[in-house]
């Protein structure tokens, strides 16, 4: 019979961190709001449990985990997620205005939104915050409940209101006109249409975005997903070097050679792949490595067409990266 | 050559176009559902990269793949926790207005956004704010050479011990500063004034000047409340306080509780907490404990220092602070007709104002002021082993027998009873009734190999029996049954 998890309920846990959990309720300070131990103690039990899923994890991985908690700010949460007044009255005093400025930062310059819509949004939060929908025990459960510590209470909040705020707006994004919509799909039956002419004129088009398709999964397996992410942000979102180094917390300069660096590999990899001889994909005959013009041409079939399933590519490339358990 | 280089732009456009079909094609991919999206803690965490390489890898592989998630952290991370500028603001609305639903028509051509010069403002705000900080913490902190001179005897400079906290004064605090910070004025003045170049040094004289004269009256008055040294002397007791501070400012000044013996003080020191020692008897507008009896010499200087207030240089022929001086309670308005409490306060006194002033420590320092979490108890705790405690919020002042002679550097209080304090060579205590204090054995462990203890520079605790003490070391011990027994952290 499989051992259960120590994460799993109050008393395991306590059993099992009691005195760590005296510790780091001692070092948030948890005293401040009147907070017990237990009740502490849930919160950490649930920021663990979330962040090692059904795993059986050891204690010298749960211990530091909960060390490099936020713990003020969790105890702070679940201060105010128990409903304790002095914790709320802190809460508003120190995080209000902050909240402010972010729905303001977020929603206001929107172009549709004004200064009241802003609070609207920021206060919105603190009925969900206080918890007035009731589980299906009939239980408050405050959305404090979903803060773990594992970063800043305040910037947990901005995300909140991110997550929030883009959601609306994909939301909104859904009810395109048909006409918009038809205008959507034009292109790709115009594709459809080049594509078929173009198979038509060149009888090794096929062969070559095979040979294509398979050189550019063993490119992919070589980026990482940073590096992935940063193609995405660069060419889709069309961020700047300054923009995505933001994101990354990164120099922008230490983007623009990141990029750099895989654009040319990725380029390489190819050719490279595409020079060597490989297996045909039934596996019966060798396809001899392409020449120069013949890659020339792949590249140029591959770009304008590119009829290639990169989530094949990639679930490949993680498999071999992560190798089942035992 | 010519060759070469059409070889490297063929490569280059390849590389480009390359890339830019991979990056859309990993944006059309978007394998996984919304219920696989990261929720906000994760999405916050990565943000702040608070996540471990294993996790951040993870997620940026399917940030890399989902619009929504890079929309989310782009959102997040324009919305930084300073208040943004318009402009600012107007670029992060452009960037939200650009989020479009699962259904999105793509141009090819859609240009790129370029909010370099947000980053720009930021970079030219930082050093800016930096700067500015630098210079308010001078000015408030300007050392008094630079308005006094150095070298008179008498000039009474309010100089802070170099291991000073800027503690919070209470408001009772500030208001009895304010009433001795004039008598160190006139002493400042009777100074020569020949190395005196700095303007603030000018513009100090002639407001005190015009202080001086308005004070001359209630001077006189506190000479007739005080003539001698033996008044003096006996104004420690309570009933002579009420009457001493009653016909001056129309308020009770608070007696002292037990006052320990003063320590012998160094001249300046001794100017410094000369103030403090002689109106209020004991600790007066800086926490300063009771000074010794009142000598004569020092009820000379006190009435020769009132009574010829009006020619700064008529100060000169007698007086000769060595010890303590009186005080004359100036703060408050009623006095003369013409001093208002709020521009006594903002006359410049050595440098500083009176406000910066009261942040200064006496020569008995208080390492520790600590507050319980609700309700207005007080404890300070410091030097020697000093500890007192206060119930009206830092009004009064009670001294509590302490457990141990040593240095106080950091304490925890729990409640308006419960309270711990630590310090050096190992020493801790605790009080569970808010009045007697108990030494507690620290952890044995925590010794070296010369069986001596560590300072004690760090201390929380959870209530009575729940602490953590934290070594100058670094080394942290905590204990859930009162100190009988500590485990490292």
């Amino acid at each position: 019979m499989p051992k259960e998890s120590s994460l799993t309920s109050l008393d395991r846990f306590l059993a099992q961190y009691t005195r760590l959990t005296g510790v780091l309720h001692a070092e948030a300070m948890c005293t401040r709001w009147g907070l017990a131990h237990e009740a502490f103690a849930e919160g950490l039990r649930r920021s663990a449990e979330k962040r090692f899923g059904g795993a059986h994890p050891d204690p010298s991985e749960v211990e530091p985990y909960l060390k490099s908690l936020h713990l003020e700010d969790l105890a702070l949460a679940c201060a105010c997620s128990e409903g304790i007044e002095k914790a709320w009255e802190f809460f508003m005093a120190h995080f209000r205005q902050d909240l402010r400025h972010a729905a303001s930062a977020i929603l206001r310059a929107s172009g549709r939104a004004d200064d009241a819509r802003a609070a609207e949004l920021a206060d919105s939060l603190y009925a969900e915050l206080y918890g007035v929908r009731s589980s299906a025990d009939g239980r408050r459960k405050s959305l404090f409940e979903y803060f773990h510590g594992r970063s800043k209470l305040s910037t947990w909040l901005r995300a909140v209101l991110a997550q929030r705020q883009v959601d609306i707006f994909r939301t909104s994004g859904r009810t395109v006109s048909l006409e918009a919509e038809m205008e959507g799909e034009a292109p790709r039956e115009f594709a459809d249409r080049t594509e078929s002419f173009r198979a038509d004129s060149d009888p090794d088009r096929e062969r070559y975005l095979g040979r294509f398709d398979r050189a550019l999964s063993v490119s992919l397996a070589g980026l990482t997903p940073r590096e992935r992410m940063i193609l995405a942000c660069y060419y889709v979102d069309q961020l700047t070097l300054a923009e995505i180094g933001r994101l990354l917390r990164e120099h922008e300069s230490t983007v623009s050679r990141h990029l750099e660096r895989m654009r040319r590999a990725l380029r390489e990899s190819v050719t490279q792949e595409l020079q060597r001889e490989t297996p045909a994909r039934d596996g019966s005959l060798a396809e001899p490595p392409l020449d120069a013009a013949q890659i020339e041409l792949a590249f140029e079939y591959a770009v304008e067409d590119w009829p290639f399933d990169l989530s094949k590519a990639l679930s490949a490339s993680e498999a071999a990266a992560d190798p089942p358990e035992e | 050559m010519d060759s070469q280089d059409r070889d490297e732009s063929k490569n280059r456009q390849r590389e480009e176009a390359l890339a830019r079909r991979v990056g859309e094609a990993l944006d059309q991919m978007n394998p996984h559902g919304a219920g696989d999206c990261p929720d906000s803690e994760v999405i916050a965490a990565y943000a702040e990269q608070a996540l471990g390489p294993d996790e951040s890898e993870r997620w940026e592989g399917h940030f890399a793949t989902c619009a929504r998630c890079r929309k989310i952290l782009r959102v997040l991370a324009a919305s930084a926790e300073t208040p943004l500028a318009e402009k600012e603001v107007a670029q992060l609305g452009e960037l939200v207005s650009a989020i479009r639903g699962p259904v999105e028509i793509k141009g090819k051509s859609a240009g790129r956004t370029h909010p370099g010069f947000v980053d720009w403002r930021t970079r030219w705000l930082a050093p800016a704010l930096g700067v500015a900080a630098v210079l308010a913490v001078w000015f408030a902190m300007r050392p008094p050479w630079r308005a006094t001179n150095r070298g008179a005897p008498t000039t009474l400079i309010a100089q802070a011990p170099k291991e000073e906290v800027p503690l919070s004064p209470a408001p009772a605090e500030v208001d009895r500063l304010s009433r001795v910070a004039p008598q160190q004025d006139r002493k400042t003045q009777a100074a020569p004034l020949s190395d005196r170049s700095s303007e603030n040094a000018r513009s100090l004289n002639s407001s005190l000047g015009k202080l001086a004269k308005s004070l001359a009256e209630s001077g006189n008055a506190l000479e007739k409340a005080a003539p001698s040294a033996d008044e003096a002397k006996s104004s420690l007791q309570p009933e002579k306080e009420k009457k001493l501070s009653a016909p001056a400012n129309g308020r009770e000044i608070q007696p002292p509780a037990i006052p320990p013996p003063p320590p012998p003080l160094p001249k300046a020191q001794a100017a410094m907490e000369a103030p403090a020692a002689s109106q209020t008897g004991a600790k007066g507008a800086l926490g300063t404990p009771a000074s010794a009896p009142l000598p004569q010499s020092r009820a000379q200087s006190a009435a020769a220092g009132a009574a010829a207030p009006e020619v700064p240089a008529s100060t000169n022929q007698s007086v000769v602070v060595t010890e303590a001086a009186p005080q004359v309670a100036t703060a408050n308005g009623t006095i003369g007709g013409t001093i208002q409490q709020g521009s006594s306060k903002d006359l410049p006194l050595n440098g500083r104002n009176y406000k910066a002033l009261a942040t200064l420590r006496p020569a008995r320092g208080y390492s520790a002021l600590l507050k319980a979490t609700f309700g207005s108890t007080l404890w300070r705790a410091g030097k020697s082993g000093i500890i007192e405690r206060s119930v009206d919020a830092g009004k009064t002042w009670v001294s509590q027998a302490s457990p141990s002679q040593e240095d106080w550097l950091a304490g925890a209080a729990v409640s308006d009873t419960v309270c711990w304090v630590a310090g050096r060579n190992g020493a801790i205590a605790r009080t569970l009734d808010g009045v007697r204090w108990e030494p507690i054995s620290p952890p044995a462990q925590a010794a070296g190999t010369d069986a001596r203890l560590p300072d004690w520079t760090g201390i929380t605790a959870r209530d009575g029996q729940s602490a953590t003490i934290t070594a100058s070391d670094g080394r942290k011990f905590s204990t859930l049954d009162g100190g009988k027994t500590w485990f490292p952290q």
